[in-house]
């Protein structure tokens, strides 16, 4: 090649500038987003970095790639997403702020979960529906997550977490299932999951119009 | 362009090689080592890759088929097949085919062969580590990018190595010759670490903030699809053709416009794959945008490949690497065509979290850029051992097993895909997921047979490779 000191800039600038449009200048819109307070009576700050034990869950929740089928972002009213109840508003930069990493997700094998604290806020259910998802949903496609339980002698009394195992899952007598730290945090996470607080932003661009 | 024959006569001397069957040997003999084993590792992990591919298939079928073993839970086998698929297969088996065309193009007889072949084996340890960490629970949770951190580095560092053997290499063997073939390698060359090593300090290192990982992980993902898979595939393409037809490519302005109009559009793509999502409104609609101009190198690649196939075609029915090379032009177009159209808001709006994503993307990596490779490496593993295939035939079932299988795949994830958008927007479905999981997984469920084609293909290129060996 004649031209290659020409050829090798061309390469570098056209990967810069997809770089610099995709990835910097939103970098630098987005970099500063700020929690928002109401300014109701009630002065509420949203979003609230809950941490502890919904960041653990957070980890389990990658860890099993649950991802794969579940997405964690809104599409707004109007749209099948608010239809269903998965959540009334669409979600935007500002619901992501907290959190490493953000897992958006690209498909939708099963439902969203943007809102799964607020839909489904009974852990009991979540733990049975972990440990078996067709005894909870018959017809799902979802894995059991089993390996996240112990089963357990019991000695004295029944543990308070134990779960109520009933048909095909009931355990001989004497025995308990109870969920390990993993799945007591991916539950915690789980039920932390609620983007519903409202947002100035969306009221002002009204929401409904966009989709 | 007002008389394409002087076009021609301007790149004759580009296709025609201009080096005596001594030199050619002498560089066949210098790659031998490296090639094959980029080769040989590659195809082992492509079984692999489509044997975890399988599983994962079975479980979506049938959750409780190997359900209590947390290593095989389909959210870590899933991943675990792409990043094998990826990693494993196309990345190793590419930059064989490249650099064994790029020092055939130049006449570059590559010396230290050892540098390449311990830099392949820590490539492969590296990927076996972040496969079982996947499997382990130890995913970073970003499509392609699952590998752990440290795993990112040891592919970076053995890869750094080849390339920068490479470019010595190449350094000493003189001048560069122009080939379009070529452009199409050394971009795909400097662009993948530059993408690594962005993505690598963006998310792993100074930890960009909240939508800005998906954002980045968007644009990971999109590149290495476009400035691996595509670059690659197109350069294989760009070389196989006009060897096996013995006529040089149709139209040089064609190939540049091809290529400049691509390296400039594709990286814009990248935010089409968060469609709908939480992002600024003008992110998307630049995505959009750039994805429509990519009308423009498929255009013009397309039309060059039929120039320069034409009046040939019955070459694709004798030649085993151009019939590999002219189903992957064809799945190119298809695969380009399709993420244009699913690119759109109003189609976006029902495909978009479908199955529909993923038979694009299976177009592109599978039926696209594999089949190039699969053609390529059946008229360079000859060259490389001086010797022919023993057996033709297996060459023929081949082509018609990964033919057959990707092409029923790709069709069966698009109609599910289809399906699953349209049950999730059906009000009658409302109250219940599983309705909407009945209505795609009718169709997946044939896919058991797409996917076991494709492993018995695979088992014959392994075989086929194995009994050529001296």
């Amino acid at each position: 090649m004649k031209r290659l000191p020409l050829f090798f800039t061309g390469v570098f600038a056209t990967f810069a500038l997809a770089w610099l449009g995709v990835v910097a200048v939103p970098q630098a819109q987005l970099r500063n987003l700020q929690p928002q307070i109401d300014e109701d009576n009630t002065t509420d700050v949203y979003p609230v970095n809950v941490g502890g034990v919904a960041d653990q869950g957070r980890r389990v929740f990658v860890a099993n790639g649950c991802v794969s089928c579940h997405s964690q972002q809104l599409r707004g009213a109007g749209t099948v997403d608010a239809e269903r109840g998965w959540g009334n508003r669409r979600t935007v930069p500002l619901d992501y702020i907290y959190g490493q990493p953000v897992e958006l997700g690209l498909m939708r094998n099963g439902p969203d979960l943007t809102n799964i604290g607020v839909r489904q806020p009974n852990a009991e259910w979540h733990y049975l529906h972990l440990y078996n998802p067709r005894a909870v949903t018959p017809g799902s496609i979802m894995p059991p997550f089993r390996f996240l339980f112990e089963k357990r002698k019991i000695s004295g009394a029944r543990s308070a977490d134990a779960l109520y195992l009933s048909g095909v899952d009931a355990l001989p007598d004497g025995y308990e299932m109870v969920p390990t730290p993993d799945a007591k945090a991916l539950v915690g996470y789980l039920l932390s999951r609620d983007k519903s607080h409202p947002l100035k932003e969306i009221k002002a661009s009204r929401e409904g119009a966009s989709k | 362009m007002n008389a394409p024959s002087s076009t021609i006569e301007a790149v004759a001397t580009v296709a025609v090689a201009e080096f005596t069957p001594a030199d050619r040997a002498a560089i066949d003999r210098s790659l031998r080592l490296p090639v094959l084993f980029l080769f040989a590792s590659a195809t082992g992990w492509l079984l692999l890759a489509i044997l975890l591919g399988f599983i994962a298939s079975l479980k979506l079928q049938s959750p409780e088929f190997l359900g209590n073993l947390s290593w095989l839970t389909y959210g870590r086998v899933w991943p675990a097949y792409f990043d094998a698929f990826v990693y494993g297969w196309a990345i190793p088996s590419g930059l064989g085919a490249a650099l064994w065309m790029i020092a055939r193009v130049n006449g570059i007889v590559m010396g230290r062969p050892l540098v390449p072949v311990i830099a392949t084996l820590v490539w492969n340890i590296g990927v076996a580590t972040g496969i079982l960490e996947i499997l382990a629970g130890n995913s970073q949770g970003f499509q392609f990018f699952e590998f752990p951190r440290y795993v990112a580095a040891i592919l970076f560092i053995s890869y750094a190595l080849i390339a920068a053997w490479a470019a010595v290499m190449q350094s000493e063997g003189g001048a560069a010759k122009d080939s379009v073939s070529c452009w199409y390698f050394s971009a795909a060359l400097l662009w993948f670490p530059w993408l690594l090593g962005a993505a690598y300090l963006l998310l792993t290192v100074s930890h960009v903030s909240g939508v800005m990982q998906s954002l980045v992980a968007a644009w990971f993902a999109q590149n290495l699809i476009g400035l691996w898979f595509v670059s690659v595939g197109l350069g294989v393409i760009y070389y196989l053709i006009p060897k096996v037809t013995g006529r040089p490519i149709y139209s040089r302005q064609l190939a540049l416009l091809g290529f400049w109009s691509f390296a400039l559009f594709w990286g814009w793509t990248s935010s089409t794959r968060l469609t709908g999502g939480p992002l600024p409104v003008w992110v998307i609609t630049v995505g959009i945008g750039a994805s429509i101009l990519m009308l423009i190198p498929v255009a013009a690649v397309a039309a060059n490949f039929s120039m320069t196939l034409q009046g040939n075609f019955q070459k694709i029915a004798s030649e085993p690497s151009v019939r590999f090379a002219g189903f992957a032009a064809a799945a190119w177009v298809a695969a380009s065509f399709l993420s244009i159209v699913t690119s759109l808001r109003s189609v976006d709006h029902v495909t978009h979290f479908t199955q529909v994503s993923i038979g694009v993307t299976h177009l592109f990596i599978f039926a696209f850029y594999s089949m190039a490779i699969f053609g390529a490496m059946y008229y360079i593993i000859p060259r490389l051992l001086g010797r022919e295939w023993l057996r033709a035939e297996f060459i023929q079932w081949h082509f018609w097993g990964a033919a057959y299988g990707i092409g029923l795949m790709v069709f069966l994830l698009i109609l599910s895909g289809i399906n699953q958008g349209f049950a999730w927007d059906d009000p009658e479905n409302y109250k219940s997921n599983v309705a909407v999981t009945d209505a795609f997984m009718s169709f997946l469920r044939v896919g058991g047979l797409a996917w076991l084609l494709l492993i018995a293909s695979s088992v014959l290129l392994a075989h086929v490779e194995e009994e050529t060996k001296p």
